[in-house]
């Protein structure tokens, strides 16, 4: 016999955030980098936001954590967003490990 | 069929609904009760059905009370559980429990949920003899549809929704209650004063510890430090995490028969939990911990935690001299929540 | 922009899409970076320049 059932798995929240633009002209761009305290995520990102910045003739100038004692785990500080989205056109971070 | 949220299954089968869940990716692995309307409609009791009571992460699911009713009806939960379910979903959502963190980490930690004061007796959840189970149907339900909304309406799907290097077994249903002791009820000691409360607390496993023999409190609790005091867990280079004290009743009582309040417990263990400051810095390259234990020389002894209050003490189980540590994810810190019927 | 290892790239992803960010831009490295030693990682850190110059002018 043919049986109705709900799905389980709810709406999704009225939530939509946007992508930010592409920055005009990345060429001379400000790059930043925002570490998430993994083992050797900043080697990483260092050296390539550094290697981007040779390929743009742009350079690197801001690497910071996401905020006091911020790791993988957490969301960055809302300050260290503001700041960085007036120092910098391009931020590099990483996910997971 | 006009409802979207209303799928049609041809043949009413465990079977049929065991494949259906396969097909999408849905369900833990385990056979499960069809969410048909009527379940659900029970199961909602006349609330308020598209009422959301928490967005879940990483998928941003919108905890409606309908979907927690589907995820209740198809861990088996009876219906009168399902206000302890929303409580639980509500804490899953507040802040400071870091759900997406929880969802995300690498670590293998899942939600544990300890319902405690009148609703253990009054919904038959089980504090005594095997309260982290099995076979205890409130218990098992109430664990297993938590889990059943994190992996649909939270997306948290091992691989895409989360990303745990091995899982562990209490990521299927991890729920307990607390059993009564001489002492005021766990949720009255973090001032929520209701008759029943339910906090949620992301760690691992329990970790059990035993003796039998004592009667003398430091002893016994000496090897729940012995057992706290380790760094294979988060603990250890995270400062900031809790710390679950899972004492049995007897043990327990020979706390309470040497005029030990909880927070006796907490301070004891604070003070016998530690390794020297110099072997935590050998293990951990990267170690999340307060600026006073940053500035600790290598040969003092630090705690497993960064104040007393980290450790939480709550008492469960039946019979018998076993107790347990739980240790924390981390990142992370509980909520206990008042449990409105 | 977002560099991730490929064991995590497909929760990169579907975080993204969750987020209602589809087109998020994400780079795939090498895995495991931790107990890798820096030689390599720099080594993979070059290697991903192309990738994140396609990445930022798609």
């Amino acid at each position: 016999m043919t049986i109705r059932i709900h799905a389980p798995v709810g709406p999704l929240a009225d939530d939509s955030p946007q992508l930010a633009p592409v920055a005009p002209a990345l060429s001379g761009g400000r790059i930043g980098v925002l570490d998430n305290g993994k083992p050797n995520a900043l080697v990483l990102l260092i050296r390539a936001a550094e290697g981007l910045a040779e390929r743009i003739g742009g350079r690197v100038v801001a690497v910071t954590a996401k905020g006091p004692r911020g790791n993988a785990a957490t969301t960055c500080s809302p300050q260290v967003l503001a700041t960085l989205s007036k120092e910098v056109e391009l931020v590099l971070t990483g996910s997971a490990d | 069929m006009t409802d979207p949220d209303l799928l049609e299954l041809a043949d009413e089968s465990p079977e049929a609904l065991y494949a259906l869940l396969e097909e999408r990716g849905w369900g833990d692995g385990l056979p499960v009760v069809a969410p048909t309307p009527e379940r659900v409609d029970a199961a909602l009791a006349g609330a308020h059905a598209d009422e959301v009571i928490a967005v879940l992460p990483p998928r941003g699911g919108a905890a409606t009370r309908r979907a927690i009713a589907v995820n209740a009806v198809l861990a088996g939960c009876p219906p009168e559980l399902t206000p302890v379910l929303v409580t639980a979903v509500r804490a899953l959502g507040h802040q400071r429990l870091n759900l997406r963190g929880v969802n995300a980490t690498t670590h293998p930690v899942a939600p544990l949920v300890i319902v405690h004061g009148d609703a253990v007796d009054d919904l038959g959840f089980n504090s005594g003899l095997g309260a982290f189970g099995p076979g205890n149907r409130a218990n098992a339900t109430l664990g297993r549809a938590v889990r059943l909304v994190l992996l649909h309406v939270a997306g948290a799907r091992p691989g895409p929704g989360d990303a745990s290097t091995q899982g562990q077994p209490s990521k299927y249903a991890y729920c307990t209650a607390e059993s009564r002791s001489e002492w005021p009820p766990y949720h009255h000691s973090v001032g929520v004063e209701a008759p029943s409360a339910v906090t949620v607390h992301c760690g691992e496993n329990p970790h059990n510890f035993h003796d039998m023999e004592s009667g003398d409190i430091e002893r016994i609790l000496d090897k729940a430090a012995s057992a706290m005091a380790t760094f294979g867990v988060n603990n250890a280079c995270i400062s900031g995490g809790e710390w679950f004290i899972g004492l049995c009743p007897e043990h327990a009582a020979t706390a309470h028969a040497a005029g030990w309040e909880r927070g006796d417990v907490a301070d004891y263990l604070f003070e016998r939990a530690r390794r020297p400051a110099g072997e935590f810095r050998r293990q951990f390259e990267l170690l999340s911990w307060a600026g006073w234990m940053r500035d600790a020389p290598d040969d003092e002894m630090l705690p497993m935690t960064q104040e007393a209050a980290n450790i939480r003490v709550f008492v469960t189980g039946g019979a018998g001299k076993h107790s347990c540590v739980i240790p924390s994810w981390g990142m992370t810190r509980s909520v206990t929540l008042p449990l409105v019927p | 922009m977002l560099l991730a290892t490929e064991p995590f790239a497909d929760l990169a992803r579907a975080t993204a899409v969750d987020l209602g960010l589809p087109s998020a831009r994400l780079v795939v490295v090498p895995h495991p970076l931790g107990g890798t030693d820096e030689a390599t990682v720099a080594a993979w850190a070059d290697d991903a320049v192309d990738n994140l110059l396609m990445a930022l002018e798609a």
